[in-house]
């Protein structure tokens, strides 16, 4: 809790931003409790209806509820950040661990391997992953987040390289300490900085890239409540109904940029060349 | 520096061979029979067979790696499942649209990034606040949504532009909606290197020996600020790139991005695993041009 009483975290747009990850994660939870309609029920002759008390966001092209939708979409989007980040963070992090204590033909093999991903722009690797696996939801999160090892492998690799040789490690080592133990005990405590940046950065990130997948029609397919895929519903419909790309479109926004303003938040926290500045 | 360029291009080519390997890879790594994916639920057999046979499949793993390594290098990258026309032919048909977005982003993204980053590092005070809520939003903001906004106020109800049209006039908002996110990485960038350079020593020396400040700004800090920047450009680059996948989609237009989502849905292989390779391959192309540009922008890596 100390953590909230930093003057780097006391700053009231960081403030804002924790306070929208909490509304978030609790939207997500609890959309069934909180949202006023079921986001596959169809009103008839209800469809693209603006805003009202009945309908507090209005509806869609086929008489759905836009506010119960977006409610629901946020569930998606945080089960899809956690995947993604998750996969990222699990293999990244032990690939990257190995890499860097083991040495020899594991580090050849795992680091030739990143770069080769990292040879692959922005989304096309998770674009070419959606390829092998087939569009949809759930191979988009995996997609993603295979995507994210290899900047994760990188950064592990090269801080569990400068620990290696820290006498802490070597007195390890000498008291006769597994390698297993050393890099899960010793190792990775130390080096974890980094690591909680690249998450906590790579989960607005990983969210973006999704619900953009899903926009071009890769992911989550229709009827499923997921924001981008949303989007994509609204754009035949947005010059009568304006409110139908507004609002799933600043849901994303304003997601993706409070875990890019705590993303920030922790980096500068945790990163000691940024602490002088 | 030639020795530099020689060198820079011999270590691009392992990457180049283990994409063509991950690019080969693809069509084995499909859970299932992939023949049965490209044709639909139940093939005739002797459909499945010929298909098996034009991509090779028939035969062992090393041989088909390098019969497609061989005609990959000669400009042979199949042949598409649905269209039946040559993989390098649809990608070409598709190419300028893409590069010329790609392109106009790139440079819309410099302008915006660059002098965003000025503003937010030694802007006046407000202005300063606002360029730098600028960046975070732009950082944020889905391109898919930006575009449609775009769509909607812009080209629906100022009428100020056409949404798709083939000249310059239907490129600018695609490639203002392109260039928001890599325009908002690069004035991060610029303002961080700014900062740092504003805190040096030569710029004490500018400042204590009376030169103007939009002297001392202009010529020592911005100049020395830009070479990281230049490494940024060049993967953003590579962003925009993969970015044109999506804003295709939102404006309609006839790229490679687009191309590759409908490649994707009808799962036809041989032009996804096309346009992939061509797309990396391109990327990593690039990435070494600016890596050149970074030699000889950098006085001290080559220095006269």
């Amino acid at each position: 809790m100390s953590v909230l009483l930093d003057a780097r975290v006391r700053r009231p747009h960081v403030l804002v931003a924790i306070a929208v990850l909490v509304v978030f994660a609790l939207v997500a939870l609890l959309a069934d409790r909180i949202a006023p309609h079921d986001p596959l029920r169809v009103y008839p002759g209800a469809a693209l209806e603006p805003p009202s008390a009945r309908f507090l966001l209005g509806t869609d092209a086929i008489g759905r509820d836009l506010a119960s939708r977006i409610l629901f979409g946020a569930r998606v989007s945080l089960l899809t950040g956690i995947v993604a980040v998750g996969i990222a963070l699990s293999v990244g992090t032990t690939l990257g661990l190995i890499a860097g204590y083991a040495r020899g033909w594991a580090e050849v093999t795992i680091m030739r391997g990143a770069e080769i991903l990292l040879a692959f722009p922005g989304i096309l690797l998770a674009i070419a992953i959606v390829a092998i696996l087939g569009p949809g939801l759930t191979n988009v999160m995996i997609a993603v987040g295979i995507a994210a090892i290899p900047v994760y492998v990188r950064t592990v690799q090269a801080t569990t390289l400068a620990t290696t040789h820290l006498e802490y490690v070597t007195a390890a080592r000498a008291l006769g300490v597994g390698a297993v133990r050393i890099l899960a005990r010793h190792i990775l405590p130390n080096i974890a900085a980094p690591i909680i940046v690249l998450a906590s950065v790579g989960m607005g990130a990983a969210i973006l890239a999704a619900a953009g997948l899903s926009y071009v029609g890769l992911g989550a397919q229709p009827p499923t409540p997921e924001w981008g895929e949303m989007l994509a519903e609204a754009r035949s419909y947005m010059r009568e109904a304006p409110w139908l790309p507004t609002f799933p479109g600043l849901a994303i926004m304003l997601v993706v940029l409070a875990f890019n303003i705590t993303g920030d938040a922790v980096r500068e926290l945790l990163d000691p060349r940024l602490r002088r500045l | 520096m030639i020795a530099y360029i020689a060198r820079r291009l011999v270590l691009g080519v392992p990457v180049l061979f283990g994409v063509s390997l991950l690019v080969f890879a693809m069509v084995h790594l499909v859970p299932g029979d992939p023949v049965s994916i490209m044709l639909g639920e139940s093939p005739a057999a002797t459909d499945a067979a010929a298909l098996r046979h034009q991509l090779g499949l028939d035969e062992p793993l090393p041989q088909q790696y390098a019969e497609f390594l061989a005609r990959a290098v000669r400009g042979d990258l199949g042949t598409s499942i649905r269209s039946r026309r040559a993989v390098t032919d649809e990608i070409a048909d598709r190419a300028p649209s893409t590069i010329q977005l790609t392109l106009a982003a790139v440079a819309l993204a410099i302008l915006l990034g660059l002098a965003s980053g000025v503003l937010a590092a030694a802007g006046p005070g407000p202005v300063r606040g606002a360029a730098q809520v600028a960046s975070l939003v732009g950082l944020s903001l889905p391109t898919f949504w930006l575009g449609l906004l775009l769509i909607l106020v812009v080209a629906s109800w100022l009428r100020l532009l056409p949404v798709t049209s083939s000249g310059p006039a239907g490129l600018v908002l695609p490639a203002v909606t392109l260039a928001a996110p890599a325009a908002a990485v690069i004035a991060r960038m610029t303002r961080s290197t700014m900062l740092e350079a504003l805190t040096t020593d030569f710029v004490r020396t500018a400042r204590a020996k009376g030169l103007h400040e939009r002297v001392v700004l202009w010529r020592h800090v911005l100049r020395n600020s830009l070479i990281p920047v230049i490494a940024i450009v060049g993967l953003q680059f590579g962003g925009l790139l993969a970015g044109s996948v999506i804003v295709e989609s939102v404006f309609a237009r006839p790229g490679i991005g687009r191309l590759a989502v409908q490649a994707i849905l009808q799962r036809d292989f041989p032009l996804v695993q096309g346009i992939v390779l061509v797309v990396a391959t391109s990327y990593v192309l690039v990435n070494i041009a600016v890596d050149l540009l970074y030699a000889w922008a950098d006085p001290r890596i080559h220095y006269r």
